[in-house]
């Protein structure tokens, strides 16, 4: 025996009004992060609602069938799609969480990674997360960047090569912000920019004592935080630019205070050494996601618009649509 | 701000208030002789509206998108013209722009004080198509809302003395209007979630980040929806219904404003490269 509808919607209401404190407590209270028993709660309000919409769903199809007259059909027509496209999303929702893959892969220009777990710093990942991709690698090969200002930019975007096992399988595609490439079941989209300087420090002119590139985010006049690699001080940098290139760099600390290094410059004395700054590059942090579900999302959408102009395209033009 | 957009945004102003002053007149006075005049003023603040538009966005060379005054400027045309538009229709609107333009005077005055709007272009996180989509219908959707919720205000006076408010049509007129207006911003405000959803995953890589911005505009889409839920469902007309489209406002509000309050969302796209 099927329940009485006035307690399905009465159920509904309960789970929208639930649906809506769940939300209110997720941004005010929870704005930042959020515990995992909010998680349960969201899923448990989730499944009930999913529960609600197919049985929802199979009343609106049998009364569809019933139904003769043209606008009511319309409208039934609408809200099946509708509540067919919210469950769309929420399968495809629970379907992507459970292969889900979030991370960031950070790269400096000229750098070749190999697309091993290692090499990404993992946000979150799903249990079903696939994880054997078979030999790839991933270079970063050039970073375009245009600054409208010392603090702003206008462009950024970049040319990767990605190599499938074989070299000679190299396949070189262009990205930039807004337009992620694809591999492996992956997607990569432009997500952090900054500067890498070369820092070479030496004891004397000829006895380096250490070298390599150093990742900053000091875009828009941003200050850094860079450890020291002799003593593990943390000294503050920031960069200077003029017509779009950085001209120097700053390192200061509270001990030895701010010291300018111009880039390609003289080594200059910081914190007892002699400092040099030959080079820099850009480095990019690329969000890199798996793409799992992602069909199911675009359909559960278009399904959902679709619903719902059409639910509702009656009550635009109708007369008297009370 | 360049000369003309500062000539152009006073004029505006002067314009609107003056048009509540002419309808104030009217509606509390009882001067009907008045509204073709409050009519023609408002007709020419929009225009003046749309030369100060059209002036932004030839300055800056993009969508007026960045920033309170831009959005606000852009968020108010977009009411207006939307209650124009309706106004051909349903003639009594003319006077509920009593209700609108004090709003419409707020927010154009209140972003004005938040600092001097810059002509610098945009960000590379603004670069794509789906910004166009994303943010017409969040401004026609949050625009039905706006007048929605006047008329529930509207409604809720005019049940507790029918004799208020004399002209804005029946109660019944009322209540079909909000209803309509609630059901055509549902529509506009699902297309806009959808569309910022797949914009995000482009950006950040996820179709969902939990951003105070997403999350209270789920929230309005929700509460909004209840709307229709409990009309549709369990007859919730009139009073009721009023008192919802007006409560369901307050989301509209925090959504859309409250993004000024939060300093780590990711709708602040100036700050992200």
């Amino acid at each position: 025996m099927l329940p009485d509808i006035r307690l399905v919607n009465q159920i509904s209401v309960a789970l929208l009004v639930a649906g809506a404190i769940v939300l209110v407590v997720r941004a005010s209270v929870y704005s930042g992060y959020a515990p995992s028993w909010f998680w349960w709660l969201l899923s448990l309000v989730i499944i009930l609602l999913a529960v609600l919409l197919v049985y929802c769903l199979f009343m609106r199809v049998r009364l569809l069938a019933k139904t003769m007259d043209a606008k009511k059909r319309i409208r039934l027509a609408g809200s099946v799609l509708f509540h067919f496209g919210i469950l769309l999303l929420i399968i495809a929702g629970f379907y992507s969480s459970f292969y889900k893959f979030r991370a960031i892969l950070i790269l400096t220009e000229g750098q070749t990674v190999e697309d091993v777990r290692e090499n990404y710093y993992i946000l979150s990942s799903g249990p079903l997360e696939p994880t054997d991709f078979g030999d790839a690698a991933i270079r970063l090969d050039k970073v375009h960047v245009d600054f409208y200002s010392p603090t702003l930019i206008e462009e950024l975007g970049a040319e990767v090569t990605v190599f499938k096992g074989m070299p000679s399988s190299a396949k070189q595609v262009s990205t930039s912000v807004n337009r992620p490439f694809y591999y492996q079941s992956r997607k990569a989209a432009i997500y952090k920019f900054g500067f890498s300087p070369l820092i070479v420090i030496k004891s004397s002119p000829t006895e380096t004592l250490w070298t390599g590139f150093v990742n900053l985010d000091l875009v828009a006049g941003k200050t850094d935080l860079f450890k020291w690699p002799l003593s593990g001080e943390l000294v503050r940098v920031t960069a200077e630019l003029a017509d779009g290139k950085v001209t120097a760099f700053s390192l200061g600390s509270d001990a030895a205070g701010e010291t300018l290094i111009a880039v390609g410059g003289e080594p200059t004395d910081f914190l007892g050494y002699t400092v040099e700054i030959p080079e820099y590059r850009y480095w990019l942090g690329f969000a890199v996601n798996s793409v799992k579900g992602r069909y199911l999302i675009f359909i559960g959408f278009a399904v959902l618009v679709l619903g719902i102009l059409l639910r509702y395209s009656l009550v635009f033009r109708e007369r008297d649509a009370v | 701000m360049i000369l003309l957009e500062k000539i152009l945004y006073y004029l505006i102003l002067a314009g609107y208030a003056v048009s509540a002053g002419a309808l104030f007149f009217v509606i509390f006075l009882r001067k009907d002789k008045w509204l073709p005049v409050a009519k023609r003023l408002i007709y020419g603040a929009v225009l003046l509206h749309t030369l100060e538009l059209a002036v932004r966005i030839i300055s800056t060379g993009h969508l007026p998108v960045k920033g309170d005054f831009e959005n606000a400027l852009a968020g108010t045309w977009f009411t207006m013209v939307l209650v124009l538009f309706l106004s051909r229709r349903w003639t009594s609107l003319w006077r509920a722009n009593i209700g609108l333009l004090p709003v419409v005077l707020l927010t154009l005055g209140w972003a004005s004080q938040t600092g001097p709007p810059d002509l610098d272009p945009l960000t590379p996180a603004y670069n794509s198509p789906w910004l166009w989509v994303h943010v017409f219908f969040a401004w026609f959707g949050y625009s039905a809302f706006l007048v929605a919720a006047v008329l529930g205000l509207f409604y809720l006076v005019k049940e507790r003395n029918p004799q208020r408010l004399a002209g804005l049509g029946d109660l019944r007129a009322l209540d079909d209007l909000a209803y309509r207006l609630v059901a055509f911003g549902f529509a506009m405000t699902t297309v806009m979630i959808a569309s910022g959803a797949i914009w995000a995953n482009d950006l950040y890589g996820s179709y969902w980040s939990w951003d105070p911005v997403e999350t209270w505009s789920l929230l309005s889409w929700l509460v909004y929806g209840l709307y229709l839920h409990l009309r549709t469902t369990a007859g919730w007309q009139g009073k009721k219904a009023a008192w919802l489209a007006v409560l369901a406002f307050i989301t509209v509000l925090i959504s859309f404003w409250g993004v000024n309050f939060i300093q780590d969302s990711y709708h602040v796209f100036q700050q992200m490269f």
